[in-house]
């Protein structure tokens, strides 16, 4: 690590203290409230605090996206029986579970609440077939949506998988990379009780599987799935109180692209935008060579080697090799997505990430443990709204 | 495309992003209509068409341009 401290950097001036996490499974058979209370009364409990305790909440809710699973702050300080708040927000940088944390760690860094509390719950779709997942309206287009269901073409992973085929075609990515990527998460997840696949994957399954939207196949999407997790963040001056080994928070950035959707962007290879890395590392006084290991949201298989290019772990076009070689596999340079990743932990939109990364920097993961780990990266965000932390001990 | 159940398609059928000559930059959506599959690549020319669906319904869609 190196660098100054800027003068207004919330620079380790907040540190989470409590993580809490059900699991990942495909249907909990409880309402979500269960679950995410549940998750909540873990992370205080790991804390080592009481619902007193907790003055700020955040949450991934916005009226905009329909992620009705998901507490407002107003539904969490009911629920716990605050007598109010003095900080709330939804999400930083529309980057659900990790933007939560984000804006709590801000809001605690620049003194607007003490302990604050982010929560995230998913709920896996019950409906069957495929209209699950046409929530942006296949049978009701309207804005950028009207230019795309009119060719059937109105659903995320269609999208992303336009861009997977410009990564194939013209930026040194081959699906070979790819499976070692899938096969290797699938790998982590057999390590981590809380992940919802339980059964090995290998490189011939993953290639011979059925398209979802060619280059992009079944074992390329995230498993959606019923969880909760919740994240207990307090000054730092305090989290020595806590039960466990603080983990301090570096460093958070997030990055609005110029364009909400996925489709009508000048250079598909840079969705992920370089302009953050460019300004992330100097902000946070940490390089990539500091990283002990990584957790890079992986909605869709393809969103990892974007995200090391985007960040500058790697330069542009060689992403596809840095994975090929292993270099994200337990043991390797970089271990990524520890825990299985969205992939094969669960989809919980990084939220399993934060957990995780708490655990690993605590010494607390178990059989899938990084050797002696110092600091680890968390990115949430596969659209033009992302987010990225560093977190450390 | 493979999904199915999306309305009035039946997989697979190809979907592009589309770069008009006359203007650089304007990205435009349709289908790629007369090309096999295996054979679409990116960057392949292409020209438009405009396919009638219903006495009110028209869209601009897309044919191989050949040189």
């Amino acid at each position: 690590m190196s660098g100054g401290v800027e003068p207004y950097s919330m620079r380790d001036r907040s540190a989470i203290v409590g993580v809490g996490h059900t699991g990942c499974v495909k249907d909990a058979g409880v309402a979500p409230e269960v679950m995410w209370m549940r998750a909540v009364r873990e992370a205080l409990d790991d804390a080592g605090l009481s619902p007193r305790d907790i003055d700020g909440i955040s949450t991934p809710y916005t009226d905009t996206w329909p992620m009705g699973a998901v507490p407002t702050p107003f539904t969490l300080t009911e629920s716990l029986g605050l007598p109010g708040l003095r900080w709330h927000s939804g999400p930083l940088g529309g980057a659900y579970s990790l933007g939560s944390v984000a804006s709590a760690a801000l809001a605690v860094s620049t003194g607007q609440c003490d302990t604050a509390l982010a929560v995230h719950c998913m709920v896996r779709p019950k409906r069957k077939g495929p209209t699950a997942y046409n929530y942006k309206g296949a049978q009701r287009a309207s804005g950028v949506y009207a230019h795309l269901a009119p060719y059937g073409y109105s659903v995320f992973v269609q999208m992303m998988a336009t861009v997977a085929r410009r990564l194939l075609d013209t930026n040194g990515l081959a699906r070979e990379h790819l499976a070692r990527l899938v096969v290797d998460q699938r790998s982590n997840a057999l390590l981590n009780p809380l992940a919802v696949m339980k059964d090995p994957l290998t490189v011939e399954r993953y290639l011979s599987a059925r398209w979802l939207a060619e280059p992009l196949g079944l074992y390329d999407a995230d498993m959606p799935v019923d969880a909760a997790i919740a994240v207990v963040i307090t000054r730092s001056d305090r989290a020595g109180d806590c039960r466990h080994t603080p983990v301090l928070v570096r460093h958070v950035s997030t990055f609005l692209g110029p364009r909400p959707d996925w489709v009508f962007q000048a250079d598909y290879a840079e969705l992920f935008p370089v302009e953050l890395g460019r300004d992330f590392w100097r902000r946070a006084g940490i390089e990539p060579g500091d990283l002990s290991f990584a957790q890079i949201q992986d909605g869709f298989s393809v969103y990892v080697p974007m995200w090391l290019e985007a960040l500058g772990i790697v330069k542009r076009g060689e992403a596809g090799g840095f994975i090929g070689d292993g270099n994200l596999a337990r043991g390797g340079t970089l271990p990524t997505n520890t825990h299985g990743g969205n992939l094969s932990e669960g989809r919980l939109q990084g939220g399993g990430a934060v957990v995780e990364t708490v655990r690993q920097l605590r010494g607390e993961a178990g059989e899938r443990q990084v050797d002696r780990p110092s600091v680890g990266l968390i990115t949430v965000g596969g659209s033009p709204t992302v987010c990225a932390a560093l977190l450390h001990v | 495309m493979h999904l199915p159940g999306v309305p009035g398609f039946t997989p697979p059928y190809a979907v592009a992003v589309i770069e008009l000559d006359e203007q650089p930059g304007l990205l435009t959506v349709g289908n790629v209509l007369d090309c096999p599959l295996e054979e679409l690549s990116i960057g392949m020319p292409v020209q438009v068409t405009f396919e009638e669906l219903s006495e009110d319904v028209t869209l601009p869609q897309w044919t191989r341009r050949r040189e």
